[in-house]
């Protein structure tokens, strides 16, 4: 193959793979702006949350029927897992996040956090990240698990505030 | 296939490949730390995914020319960039359909709209590129049918491993085996060599057809290749059949058969065509 056309062949290749990992993520970040949804309902895999004022989503962050939704609340991302049955307990399932969390690159785990949905007390972890910090809460209720995430590059006590706000929202049918 | 320093079809595999590979490795390796015995099983597990096709390779010894370097360089794309690239398109797509069409149609149909077309795309493109770095030693379509088949199942490999760890994590009841187990019974023997393998094998029977042939006719039926893989993975992924039809698992496994022998059947045809038509090479490869 001549040089030239084994550089054209370089080059259409090389424009495929930009074209999917950075062009389109790219176009969907431009063209997929952060709704308000303050005020809103979402119900995730049997569990309800209205949301307080001022929390916005991205259209592609909720997916309803695999229980998962992330919010953005002030500059901290919220992410909300729900899933069952589940047959451990809160702590256990605290436990379980905090396995995951602390092989991640530059997190480094904090003191434990209580955590409170509606009606229902949960287990938490703070951790600080090597760009912020953020906190993991833990809920089971009726064999129904929901875990919040959130990560943030400065979680102030008013984003924190509100933040455990949209927690105290998770409402477990009739708990 | 000797490494040329001035080859751009080199360096491009070079570079990409070290990118998604360090990708890669940056996404798996904090949840393999975590979950040992479970990443250990399921790394085994959908390993075994390669013996077959390399077996496969053994068996057509005396009509493939391609090198067990440019098998082993389409294998690792289809580990690395096509599984890299396939999971920031596919999840950039999903987000567009949400923002077109709303959240529930998108994790709907996204699976049956974006995933096949990222994913054949890049994996096609990989077979171009390990085509166009060993040009002048394909011999035959069989010769793109096996370096097809052999990017898919690298494809098949990290994307099983993947499915594997998920489970486990989304599971949440510790380091255990049993969920590894469960997607590898499903992803791997029940669903496995009906879809990666398979598809990209028929991808790479059409980039050889063109290779050798070289008219513009060729590049057609190289490019409908294409087109028809998207719609074979499109109609695997989707809904259809998926309950099967309410006759529990004996439907579910009809289901699963009648998704995914249509494209092993234009394999085997392909296979046999070549057979039929594309001469044995006068100095076959050495077996592996």
């Amino acid at each position: 193959m001549s040089r030239k056309r084994s550089l054209a062949v370089a080059a259409a290749v090389a424009a495929v793979v930009v074209l999917f990992a950075l062009g389109v993520p790219l176009l969907n970040k431009a063209v997929s702006p952060a709704v308000d949804v303050g005020g809103e309902t979402f119900v995730l895999a049997g569990v309800t949350v209205t949301l307080p004022e001022e929390v916005w989503m991205r259209p592609g962050l909720y997916r309803p029927e695999s229980g998962r939704a992330e919010f953005l609340v002030g500059n901290a991302e919220v992410d909300i897992v729900v899933a069952g049955p589940y047959s451990f307990d809160a702590e256990y399932l605290a436990a379980e996040m905090v396995r995951l969390l602390e092989v991640q690159p530059g997190v480094q785990l904090t003191e434990p956090r209580e955590c409170a949905a509606d009606g229902v007390e949960g287990a938490g972890q703070s951790f600080v990240t090597e760009t912020g910090a953020g906190f993991a809460c833990a809920f089971v209720h009726d064999e129904i698990r929901a875990e919040v995430t959130a990560t943030g590059a400065s979680l102030d006590s008013g984003t924190v505030d509100r933040i455990d706000a949209l927690i105290a929202q998770l409402s477990f049918g009739a708990a | 296939m000797r490494p040329d320093p001035t080859s751009p079809t080199q360096w491009t595999a070079v570079l990409l490949i070290g990118a998604a590979g360090i990708l890669l490795l940056y996404n798996t390796l904090p949840v393999a730390l975590a979950y040992p015995r479970a990443g250990t099983t399921a790394l085994v597990l959908f390993s075994l995914f390669a013996v077959p096709f390399w077996l496969l390779r053994r068996r057509f010894a005396d009509r493939l020319t391609l090198p067990a370097g440019a098998l082993v360089l389409g294998l690792i794309w289809g580990a690395t960039v096509a599984v890299m690239s396939s999971i920031f398109g596919s999840r950039a797509l999903h987000g567009l359909m949400a923002t077109a069409w709303g959240p529930g149609w998108a994790e709907r149909w996204s699976p049956v709209l974006a995933a096949p077309l990222v994913e054949e795309v890049v994996k096609a493109a990989g077979v171009v590129l390990v085509v166009a770095i060993a040009w002048g030693r394909v011999h035959g379509v069989l010769d793109g049918i096996v370096l097809g088949a052999f990017c898919g199942v690298g494809f098949q490999i990290v994307e099983g491993y993947a499915f594997a760890m998920s489970s486990t994590v989304v599971n949440r009841a510790g380091d255990v085996v049993e969920p590894v187990v469960a997607v590898f019974l499903v992803r791997g023997v029940l669903a496995g060599l009906w879809s990666h393998p398979v598809f990209t094998a028929i991808v790479g029977a059409g980039v050889a057809y063109a290779a050798t042939r070289r008219t513009s006719r060729s590049v057609w039926v190289a490019a409908g290749s294409l087109v028809a893989v998207i719609v074979l993975h499109a109609v695997w992924n989707s809904p259809l059949l998926r309950d099967g039809l309410g006759l529990g698992a004996p439907g579910v496994l009809v289901g699963v058969m009648i998704k995914g022998l249509p494209a092993v059947c234009i394999v085997w045809w392909l296979v046999r065509w070549a057979k039929r038509e594309e001469a044995p090479v006068e100095r076959p490869l050495e077996p592996a």
